[in-house]
């Protein structure tokens, strides 16, 4: 089949360009301006619209408001919506004032939100009211975050008001703010938003684009979207999601056309009825949403007649469905790719017809290559290669978020290097074949995922499926898939299965082993989980040699306090400590019965402090006051039970018997805060197995060893190391006490330091006022971490050539080393997920 | 004899330049217009460069923003026409542009010249080469005068790197125009054949500085320190402001040229110094809180001065204050402190109302010791 090449299309760059004002006020004063921009069905609020002359002024208002609240150009907002009217108002009114808007998943947990904040360093935060109260904790102790802006609501009054932010209705600030027109004219390679997408070492990383991003996506108009007059555009995403932002949200609107989202709960016959509903003519979904409209539903064309285009993004579509959809449909589902960094420029287009299981052609003018890595070579016809984008291209982002290096990586020689592989067929078609990451090496050869899922998709047992590699050795790789089944199946179905794969792909390619789950591990916006599946899958392997991964607590930092001041309590739940120790043996006998009633008060109110670790420091072992603690356990949530005062290894034996007659999952942890205790630290570290965390009470120690380490430790650190090699011999944690003086810095600085010096997991504190330092030095530095990480890469380097101790940079790295340098990573990302340390 | 303005007339509107003088300098960032690549040997292009600018020179968070045309800057033409495109086209600021010109009447000096003509309204300093080395004072009072006709707001920062200027600095301040001078220590040592290191150049060239910073004070002068060669590997994070936390950066993520620096910034300081200039925008968050009392340091001299107001103490007596006892020079050391937060943009409007309240209590003579830029 001979194929004419696509047309030149060039992209013209205006100097300047606000995609605020270019998708909203562009409209004011032509025939567009009274139509409607976008629809809202929400499912519990109704349906609600806005015309392109409102939504330029509201959007005006929301850019004035942010000048006068102090937000300046380049200045973060943190967009966290509900698809909702507001969303264009913030988004666009947000650019308008030259701010640059970072939209949010609503699907985020508080401490994922919080990270992103942290991240961007954004001023301000628009989201959803009934997201406030769950947001706030998590929000509101951050350095740069300095206003919340709520949607949905008429006043702030009944909130609560956090100290330091200023909270603001959106509501009110559209009745109150004056209304003129407000918009910084900004250059087109000004940066314009900021999308968050997940990143190599698994935390998200932002990617930057400009203004000019609008106009790099001109060609999907023609070439994806084939754009006529007046389209009414169903999207079945939310607004957060890069894809989304562009194809239902910055695109139509740019072109003048009607938007239709959908907020609320998903049902399988709801799209076709919102398309008959609202008249749509165009409609953009993700693959599960068109599955699930063929596999349960018996929808056809008649029940949404005005429909005349349907488009597909987000992860890749398999033939049998795209097949399915033109016999219910009479028409096809043009595909597209894209990437956070590029957005859709690879697609199907309604000029060239769609050959299943192809990603379609590149649009034409932008510059992509498939070049060969290594030489920068462009690859033959049917071999394989890397997406590269030409840096110039204005479709392209900027750059990552503050990782310079990061992009300096991916940007250089003149092209974006995508990680994402692929072939081009003779007839120009592309061919996709996934991440380098996602790219399995079995026995040398390199299989692409992609390859055997299209192949495994088509059996009829399978509703969905994942290849992947799996470790069954050292160094042994095997390609393994996870599939749903329609229904439940038999293990000689699954036999089927896997010879089907024999069957249908080469020896190499086809599935070794198979796996029937009920579900993926899936990204907020419904893309697989490749490495989460893996670990889900090697965790929940009953065979001996399968990984466990060691699950790992923070315990840098634990903060002790009284369990019979309120106020502590309470106060506890914000800051920042690895754990709190509710400590029941540290009060006047007279205080007990009451401490015990307010822990149950405010654990009644909320038992979660956070990410922090819930430690009870219980009363003496045999005393009466133990056997009420222990009643208390039954009640409330802890994680963990420190036993105070422990000298003997027989001690450390009833301790443990009350922990095993406690019918809970709970840390066994104990004080050492005697010489007696000291002595016998070997003895007390191997009496137990479940013993998991010494703590070492060193100022009770320092009193009975007659010793002053108020200004220094120096004194009993002969006694710390005694512990700390006895808590190491037996694999336990261990943490040293805390410094009492909390107004000298100095001291519980030098103290701090010392216990990290003598190999301590942490420390114990009396006041939050200590724990930044505490948190700080018990956490490996980023240099550290990367210069392990380039270490490991060498050192596996090396062994595949059968050494076992290499010299990298300035010292010698032997698999102890590496074991060490594992951990430090291992830790770096832990406490990073914390997202809790600005230095991290 | 008490002050001449009546400060319980101004209000936080108003400009409080005729009573505390101009902003001052503070970390002056080297920035150059056109960058070269050392990687490919390349210089890079017009679009590159406008693209570089805004990303990073539209938001720095140095004091000033210095556009070098003299010795760290090849392509002269290509950066003049950069800035005549885009000065223009800056967005609002908070920090001044300065633009280091050629030495003077040199045939890049003149060029320099004309590209000032077209863009003066958007420059605040110039910042003058190897002042005073051929043409004595009389450079500054033949630029000062061609300033006078084209925009009268520009002020010269001549930089003393040469002994010769250095003998003729006291001549060089007299002039209206100028309100700060540069201590260009890289081309002074190299011109008095010393030889400095990077680690401990602050002490070597101490007497120089002495004797600057004498003339200077009588003069009513600012001065900018030197430049660090020192790369530091890390940038300290903004919100860094407090002793505090610097002390914890420092400590456990700072390098050693990061706290080398830091220290040199802490002694230009206390040394009284009104600026620095940096090369490197890593330098620029160290030396920025090295040079700026931070909040609480501010709230602890508010605290100071408002005591002492109690007391009835300001102009005679002592107090007794956490601990010290505490006199008029202690409390003037205090104004300072608030007036040089004040200087460096970091001073809050209510702290600002509260200074001139002190200021309004001093006779004349006292305002001048303790703080020589204003106009009074």
């Amino acid at each position: 089949m001979e194929l004419a090449a696509y047309p030149e299309w060039h992209i013209d760059v205006p100097e300047f360009l606000n995609i605020g004002y270019a998708c909203t006020s562009k409209h004011l004063g032509t025939d567009k301006e009274n139509s409607i921009a976008m629809i809202i069905e929400d499912s519990d609020l109704g349906t609600s619209e806005i015309t392109y002359k409102q939504l330029a002024s509201q959007s005006d208002q929301f850019s004035t408001f942010l000048n006068n609240i102090g937000l300046e150009v380049r200045d973060r907002t943190l967009i966290c919506l509900k698809n909702s009217l507001a969303y264009p108002i913030s988004f666009f009114g947000a650019i308008k004032a030259g701010v640059i808007a970072v939209p949010t998943s609503t699907l985020l947990s508080g401490s994922e939100v919080k990270y992103l904040a942290n991240d961007s360093q954004a001023k301000a935060i628009v989201l959803s009211s009934s997201m406030y109260k769950e947001l706030l904790p998590y929000i509101e102790n951050l350095v740069n975050l300095k206003h919340i802006i709520i949607a949905g609501i008429d006043s702030t009054e009944e909130l609560s008001q956090p100290s330091g932010i200023n909270i603001y209705s959106l509501e009110e600030i559209l009745n109150t703010t004056e209304r003129m027109p407000n918009c910084y004219q900004s250059k087109s390679g000004e940066p314009a938003y900021l999308v968050y997408t997940s990143g190599t070492t698994g935390f998200p990383k932002g990617v930057l684009h400009s203004h000019r991003s609008l106009v790099g996506r001109e060609p999907a108009s023609e070439y994806w979207f084939s754009l006529k007059e007046n389209e009414r555009i169903m999207h079945s995403g939310k607004f957060n999601w890069t894809y989304v932002l562009g194809s239902a949200l910055m695109d139509p609107l740019y072109y003048g056309h009607t938007v239709i989202a959908y907020e609320g709960k998903n049902e399988p016959d709801l799209w076709i009825k919102l398309i008959q509903r609202h008249k749509c003519t165009i409609f953009i979904g993700v693959p599960t949403i068109y599955r699930q409209i063929i596999q349960k539903t018996e929808c056809t064309l008649k029940d949404a007649p005005t429909l005349r285009h349907c488009m597909s993004a987000g992860e890749h579509l398999s033939s049998e469905m795209v097949i399915a959809w033109q016999e219910r449909f009479q028409q096809n589902i043009y595909e597209a790719i894209g990437m956070s960094e590029f957005s859709y420029y690879i697609s199907h287009s309604l000029h060239r017809p769609i050959r299943p299981g192809s990603a379609g052609f590149v649009q034409p003018g932008h510059k992509v290559k498939i070049l060969n890595p290594e030489t920068m070579e462009e690859v033959d016809v049917e071999e394989e290669g890397m997406i590269c984008i030409s840096v110039d291209d204005p479709g392209l982002f900027l750059e990552y978020w503050q990782l310079e290096e990061e992009t300096r990586k991916a940007k250089r020689n003149g092209y974006f290097f995508t990680g994402d592989y692929a072939k081009r067929d003779k007839d120009g078609y592309i061919w996709f074949l996934g991440r380098k990451d996602d790219i399995i090496n079995t026995f040398g050869y390199r299989v692409s995922p992609h390859e055997i899922e299209r192949v495994m998709k088509t059996h009829e047992l399978v509703a969905d499926c994942v290849a992947f590699g799996l470790d069954v050795g050292a160094g042994k790789t095997i390609v393994a898939i996870a599939i749903i089944a329609h229904s439940e199946i038999t293990d000689e179905q699954e036999n089927q299965i896997l010879q089907y794969g024999q069957k249908n792909l080469a020896r190499y390619k086809c599935p070794k082993q198979l796996y029937v789950i009920d579900e993926y591990p899936k990204t907020k916006n419904g893309k697989v989980l490749r490495k989460e599946l893996v670990k889900n899958i090697q965790k929940q392997d009953t065979r001996e040699d399968a990984y466990k991964p060691e699950p790992y607590r923070a315990r840098r930092s634990m903060l002790f306090l009284p369990a019979n001041n309120q106020r502590y309590i309470q106060k506890a739940r914000t800051v920042l400590a690895d754990a709190i120790i509710f400590d029941m043996e540290y009060i006047l006998p007279e205080h007990k019965a009451s401490a015990r009633q307010l822990l149950k008060d405010e654990f009644g109110k909320d038992s979660s402090f956070g990410y922090s670790e819930r430690v009870l420091r219980l009363n003496d072992l045999g005393t009466e006051e133990i056997s009420r603690d222990l009643e208390l356990i039954k009640e409330l949530e802890f994680d963990s039970l420190l036993f105070p005062h422990i000298e003997t290894a027989e001690q450390v034996l009833e301790a443990e018997k009350i922990m095993n007659s406690l019918d809970n999952d709970l840390d066994f942890m104990i004080n050492i805060e005697s010489p007696l205790g000291v002595l016998n630290a070997q003895q007390i570290c191997a009496a137990s197995e479940s013993l998991k965390c010494i703590i070492i009470g060193t100022n009770k120690l320092a009193n009975r060893l007659q010793v002053n380490i108020k200004k220094s430790n120096q004194a009993i650190l002969g006694y710390l190391s005694q512990i700390a090699l006895a808590a190491r011999a037996y694999n336990k944690i261990v943490i040293d006490g805390p410094h009492n003086d909390v107004t000298d810095e100095f001291s519980c600085e030098a103290s701090t330091k010392s216990a990290f010096q003598l190999g301590f997991d942490g420390k114990a504190l009396i006041h939050p006022i200590q724990i930044e330092y505490i948190n700080d030095i018990f956490t490996p530095k980023k240099e550290e971490v990367e210069k392990s990480i380039r270490m490991l890469g060498a050192y596996e380097k090396a062994q595949k050539e059968g050494e076992e101790v290499i010299l990298f940079e300035d010292e010698l790295v032997d698999k102890y080393k590496v074991k060490w340098s594992q951990r430090m990573i291992t830790l770096y990302d832990k406490y990073k997920e914390l997202g809790q340390d600005n230095f991290i | 004899m008490a002050a001449i303005i009546d400060f319980s007339k101004i209000s936080d509107n108003d400009d409080l330049t005729t009573v505390l003088g101009d902003y001052w300098p503070g970390i002056q960032i080297y920035y150059p217009p056109i960058k070269y690549n050392p990687l490919d040997g390349s210089y890079e292009s017009m679009e590159q460069a406008k693209l570089r600018l805004q990303k990073h020179a539209y938001r720095t968070n140095a004091h000033t923003l210095l556009f070098d045309l003299e010795d760290g800057c090849r392509k002269k033409a290509m950066s003049r026409e950069l800035l005549i495109q885009e000065l223009p086209l800056f967005p609002e600021r908070n920090f001044q542009i300065a633009v280091r010109i050629n030495q003077f009447r040199t045939e890049e000096y003149e060029a320099d010249l004309k590209m000032l003509k077209q863009i003066h309204q958007y420059i605040d300093v110039i910042i003058l080469s190897k002042a005073g080395e051929v043409y004595g004072d009389a450079e500054i009072r033949d630029l000062s005068s061609w300033l006078v006709s084209i925009n009268s707001d520009i002020t010269i920062q001549p930089i003393i790197e040469h002994p010769k200027s250095l003998q003729i600095a006291s001549n060089m301040m007299k002039y209206s125009t100028v309100n700060h001078v540069v201590f260009g220590i890289h081309d002074f040592s190299k011109a008095m054949a010393y030889k400095i290191t990077p680690e401990n150049w602050i002490v070597e060239l101490k007497t120089f500085f002495n004797m600057l910073t004498m003339e200077a004070r009588i003069n009513g002068t600012g001065v900018i320190g030197g430049v660090e060669v020192m790369l530091t590997p890390h940038t300290m994070p903004e919100q860094c402001v407090e002793q505090k936390d610097i002390r914890r950066w420092l400590d456990l993520h700072g390098d050693k040229a990061s706290r080398c620096v830091y220290d040199h910034a802490k002694t230009e300081n206390a040394m009284g110094l009104t600026g620095k200039q940096v090369i490197h925008p890593n330098h620029i968050n160290l030396c920025k809180v090295a040079f700026t009392p931070s909040p609480k340091e501010v709230q602890h001299n508010v605290s100071v001065l408002k005591a002492a107001i109690e007391a009835d103490a300001l102009l005679g007596g002592a107090i007794r204050y956490e601990g010290e006892m505490l006199d008029p020079p202690m409390f003037g050391k205090a104004l300072q402190n608030i007036l040089r937060a004040y200087a460096l943009r970091t001073l809050p409007k209510t702290d600002q109302m509260f200074a001139l309240e002190v200021l309004s209590k001093l006779p004349i003579h006292t305002i001048r010791e303790n703080w020589p830029y204003g106009q009074i």
